[in-house]
């Protein structure tokens, strides 16, 4: 066995750590190698400076125990809190998501396809009454970010659509309704991964 | 008087998830500070020593025994009886250290001077290498070739200082170590050979500046 293969084990065979066959090899090896020799009385000599270093332990210093105590009733019960609106409503962060979900799902479906036969009066009206849902969702969730003027834009466009432009699919309102679905499933993304976290963070305090 | 009595007293000695323990885990986890003071009392002392091995001044290991401490209370809930409660509380210590280390280490890179020795800190050491009963030479001897591999242990990575303060300073066993970091027996040991290694090196490095530095 080559020496850097010896060298490897003599910390553990210096502690008495090697299995029967390493001790063998071992013992074989420095039966005629002076160099390993002399590596094993340095290594035995390391880990008894490190045992005398260990066996070194200082007293707890004075008021450890007592300031200890004193920050363990600051903290009283270690079981981790969880807010009194969240024990009430447990899956309350889950059904807002579910529920802008829906809405977001409801608007799509309610929309114009390009075909302009099915841009009758009624159907803007349903598509502006949805837009409105997505909007006053959305005002609920981001309610410093509302623009106030966005509804009446929206229902602005609406009632273009309803007054005659049935021959063109309106591109300004297709627009807004992509940017808004886009808004709604972003919201209801970050809803998730904050609801997922928050319990990640409570379950390993 | 005595309010519980402690689990290290007890037949099954520390290391063990004993019946007392068991039932002081429970308490504390219920929110019973004195359970919870009862359960650490035979630990504490381990516990600032490691830390005082880890972080070589008092004033840190201070701060880091009781936020190790008091991390142990706050996850209390998240001990699961799989392992002993000394083995859990280690691998608390143990993460908690190498956390803090590495903060300690920015901080101390910005704000400490680079020459401070470890002659000019308030270290316990000194006194503890000194009080022992030698003659005046043998004192010295034994005393700089403590502080010199004190010095070289300072210098390893937080990784290789933490197995060789579990390994070496703290003496646990190979399996309770792996159990600790929760790794293998194989990787511990091969672990703890490097930082053997690497001490080593540090040590010979050091006696040839040393050297160096004598000899003109």
């Amino acid at each position: 066995m080559k020496c850097k293969e010896i060298e490897d084990l003599l910390f553990l065979y210096g502690e008495g750590e090697c299995t029967k066959e390493e001790t063998a090899l071992v013992d074989h090896h420095l039966a005629t190698c002076d160099n390993c020799r002399e590596i094993l009385a340095l290594d035995k000599e390391l880990l008894s400076t490190l045992q005398s270093l260990g066996s070194l332990e200082q007293e707890l210093p004075e008021g450890f125990h007592n300031t200890l105590m004193e920050k363990v009733h600051a903290l009283q019960s270690p079981i981790p809190k969880v807010s009194w609106f969240r024990r009430i409503h447990p899956g309350i962060y889950g059904a807002a998501a579910a529920m802008l979900l829906l809405v977001a799902l409801l608007g799509s479906f309610l929309q114009p396809g390009p075909s302009p036969a099915t841009g009758t009066s009624e159907s803007a009206f349903q598509e502006g009454a949805a837009l409105d849902a997505v909007d006053s969702s959305m005002a609920v969730m981001e309610s410093a970010e509302t623009p106030e003027g966005a509804v009446p834009e929206v229902a602005m466009k609406a009632e273009d659509a309803a007054g005659g432009a049935r021959d063109v699919a309106p591109a300004a309102p297709s627009k807004d309704r992509n940017a808004v679905l886009v808004v709604v499933l972003l919201s209801t993304a970050w809803i998730l991964l904050a609801d997922f976290f928050l319990e990640r963070r409570q379950g390993s305090r | 008087m005595q309010y519980f009595p402690i689990p290290g007293n007890s037949k099954e000695g520390v290391g063990h998830v004993n019946d007392l323990e068991t039932m002081y885990i429970r308490k504390a986890t219920q929110g019973d500070a004195r359970a919870f003071e009862a359960l650490i009392r035979p630990y504490e002392r381990k516990v600032y020593n490691m830390a005082l091995r880890m972080f070589h001044q008092e004033a840190d290991a201070w701060d880091a025994a009781q936020e190790i401490l008091l991390k142990a209370y706050r996850n209390l809930p998240g001990f699961k009886f799989e392992s002993s409660f000394s083995t859990w509380l280690y691998r608390v210590a143990a993460n908690t250290c190498i956390d803090l280390y590495r903060k300690q280490k920015r901080k101390r890179e910005r704000e400490c001077s680079l020459d401070q020795t470890m002659e000019e800190r308030p270290d316990g050491l000194h006194r503890l290498v000194a009080s022992k009963g030698d003659t005046p030479e043998e004192a010295l001897v034994r005393k700089e070739t403590i502080l010199e591999v004190h010095r070289a242990i300072e210098a390893l990575s937080p990784d290789h200082r933490m197995v060789i303060v579990l390994r070496d300073l703290q003496g646990l066993g190979y399996k309770e170590i792996a159990d600790i970091l929760e790794c293998s027996e194989g990787t511990v040991k091969s672990r703890i050979s490097r930082a053997r290694e690497s001490l080593k090196r540090i040590l010979l490095e050091n006696r040839e500046q040393t050297a160096g530095q004598i000899v003109p």
